[in-house]
């Protein structure tokens, strides 16, 4: 046999035993099944807004529950609303958010003027949020933290 | 006067172009009387695809009949478009045509069929349309909206809802959020 041919049936004999392995993952991993939580009230701290989205400055207090399994997944959803305590109004809120090996939150939610807020990578429950259109556009930023 | 050669064989210039016209209508024509043209002609006139469909079973298959719509060509109702909810199917069916299992369509009117069958006749009457579902106004105009990058606002958006009650200063859910996250990374990191 040739040294091809020896390398080829080698590099046969590696891929069909990672197939195997591939095949055998499913059946080695167990079904989690778990029970959803709802912490209510995680308040955000929202300023630095653009101005000419046309928020008023005293929309200031993001209030959302957040639900999801958190002993077992890393993903939760997340509802509520943009508070402006001052003037007796807010943006409703909704989306998603998850948490990375990193620490870092993530989140991203729809507002009821149909703007979406995105604030990804949030180190220390704290950062950076971008304002975008209904078609993906950034309008505007905005910075949030988890307050104490 | 006698003609030359060159003159005799030169044709009038509209000659030509009169052959291909009647050599178009012939063929147009010839298809347009083709029994094949007849799922062409439904198709532009009911805008549903009439698929080939299965036979109808019998008289009992009635109850799953409507009438889909007819096809009137010169003002004469030609086709029925009967669709079987049983199956799913529509069928082209001309006066005339048997069905099935005894069903036989025996006249087509503008919005109405009738179909023979053993026990009698049975007449399928065209589906009011229903009128269209009202749409809600939206709440906010859409010239409040922000549009594009650039030009942000084409005014003030309204906020949507009534503000959330105040909670009292250092009560939230913040501490047992967090503590859930953490408690989770913890577990991944291990």
């Amino acid at each position: 046999m040739s040294t091809l041919s020896r390398a080829l049936c080698r590099t046969g004999l590696n891929l069909a035993i990672a197939a195997g392995a591939l095949g055998a993952v499913p059946a080695l991993q167990a079904q989690v099944l778990g029970s959803t939580q709802t912490y209510r009230d995680v308040v955000f701290s929202l300023s630095n807004v653009t101005q000419s989205l046309g928020i008023p400055s005293s929309c200031n207090e993001i209030r959302i529950d957040a639900s999801g399994d958190f002993a077992n997944s890393t993903k939760f959803t997340l509802f509520g609303a943009l508070n402006c305590q001052t003037t007796g109004t807010a943006y409703s809120l909704a989306g998603s958010g998850y948490f990375g090996f990193d620490g870092t939150l993530n989140m991203a939610m729809i507002m009821g003027n149909g703007l979406a807020l995105r604030c990804p990578t949030l180190a220390g429950y704290a950062g950076n949020c971008t304002f975008h259109n209904s078609a993906g556009v950034q309008v505007g930023t905005a910075t949030v933290a988890l307050k104490p | 006067m006698t003609p030359t050669p060159a003159s005799r064989t030169r044709a009038p210039w509209w000659v030509l172009p009169a052959v291909f016209a009647a050599g178009l209508c012939g063929a147009l024509l010839s298809r347009g009387m083709a029994p094949a043209a007849a799922p062409a002609v439904v198709a532009a006139a009911g805008g549903t695809a009439a698929t080939p469909a299965a036979p109808i079973q019998g008289p009992a298959q009635a109850d799953h009949l409507s009438l889909q719509g007819v096809v009137v060509l010169d003002g004469q109702p030609l086709l029925a478009l009967l669709r079987d909810a049983s199956t799913g199917t529509v069928r082209v069916a001309r006066d005339g045509d048997a069905l099935g299992s005894g069903l036989v369509v025996r006249g087509i009117e503008a919005e109405r069929v009738t179909l023979a069958h053993a026990g009698g006749t049975l007449a399928l009457s065209m589906a009011p349309v229903p009128p269209p579902s009202a749409v809600p106004a939206p709440r906010v105009p859409p010239a409040a909206m922000p549009q594009a990058a650039g030009s942000p606002s084409g005014g003030a958006p309204a906020s949507d809802i009534a503000a959330l009650p105040p909670l009292p200063e250092g009560q939230n859910g913040n501490a047992a959020f967090r503590a859930a996250i953490e408690e989770r990374l913890a577990a991944l990191r291990r």
